[in-house]
């Protein structure tokens, strides 16, 4: 194929019609806002003033309604980039591969959330900031994963082709979120065993499963949250290399 | 901000309901949700200054265009 031809193809536009417009993105984005701002202060409510107090850790425990959501949450978030990857590589649309993009970013957040948090809990109660057991080392893992994915968005260079790598990376690095869920049901780890589908020996008393689960619906609202804000700024960002594309071919 | 405020008097509450030998671990469970805040916090502020920055350029490539 020609160099020029090649050069047509790489500064193609996406189809305006495949992409929500920003001014849309921004709408929806506030009214989530306010969805989510108004969840947190109930969720934060929950937390110091309905739970009980856990008996063998005390207050410390109550860091468990910030650590566990943020992680679960980030599961939802990597699905999104795994499932919009698949989708670039199928139908070759910039706007799927933005929208991997965007999720893995706030995925990453949420997953350094969940691995500061932990230390800071594991501190006072395991007496230790850190253990190199499954269910820690794989979640630390996938993080790295992650921010290597990142990585290459940011150094891959040119457009088509970065996107593409990085969509084959997402697809194969997906496979250690199933690991993760999986680590402290398939092998004996300090961290401690699932409270919610953790089996007969397992479970929350009543309030805290509530607050749990509460918890966790406002982490994954404030990721669909994030998400639009995140992809309001790269639409932002295609509309002002169109009008570079339109200055420099005037 | 308000959430923040609200977790501190939630720590606040808290720290005045708790036995004092429990009290260290307060610490703890401030730092962890000071950091949560701390980090969506900024994490917010970066994107709200992306956004702030394209648009001014798109405001500028668009006097280019016209003057152009």
């Amino acid at each position: 194929m020609p160099d020029s031809i090649m050069k047509t193809e790489t500064l193609k536009p996406p189809a305006p019609a495949a992409m929500p417009t920003a001014a849309k993105l921004q709408r929806w984005s506030m009214i989530l806002g306010g969805i989510v701002a108004a969840l947190m202060f109930v969720n934060l409510y929950n937390i110091f003033m309905l739970v009980p107090t856990e008996k063998s850790m005390g207050l410390i425990q109550r860091i468990f309604y910030f650590h566990a959501p943020p992680l679960i949450t980030s599961f939802v978030a990597f699905t999104v980039t795994f499932v919009y990857s698949i989708l670039y590589l199928a139908k070759q649309r910039l706007w799927h591969d933005r929208i991997a993009s965007c999720a893995a970013e706030v995925g990453v957040l949420l997953t350094t959330t969940g691995l500061i948090t932990g230390p800071i809990w594991a501190r006072p109660v395991w007496n230790t900031w850190w253990s190199w057991d499954p269910r820690l080392t794989t979640t630390l893992v996938l993080w790295f994963i992650y921010v290597g994915y990142l990585m290459l968005r940011a150094y891959a260079g040119e457009e088509q082709r970065g996107a593409r790598f990085a969509a084959v990376f997402a697809i194969v690095g997906f496979v250690d979120v199933p690991i993760v869920y999986l680590a402290n049901r398939l092998w004996r780890t300090l961290h401690p065993q699932p409270v919610i589908f953790g089996g007969s020996n397992s479970g929350l008393e009543p309030t805290m499963r509530y607050a749990f689960i509460f918890s966790i619906v406002t982490f994954i609202l404030l990721f669909v949250f994030f998400l639009l804000m995140r992809l309001r700024v790269e639409r932002t960002r295609l509309e002002v290399d169109q009008l570079k594309r339109e200055i420099a071919f005037s | 901000m308000s959430f923040l405020l609200l977790t501190l008097s939630g720590w606040h509450w808290l720290l005045q309901a708790a036995e004092p030998s429990s009290n260290k671990n307060l610490n703890f469970l401030f730092a962890g949700y000071a950091v949560v805040w701390l980090l969506l916090l900024g994490y917010l502020f970066s994107l709200a200054r992306r956004q702030k920055r394209l648009e001014a350029e798109i405001e500028m490539l668009k006097q280019m265009k016209q003057e152009g």
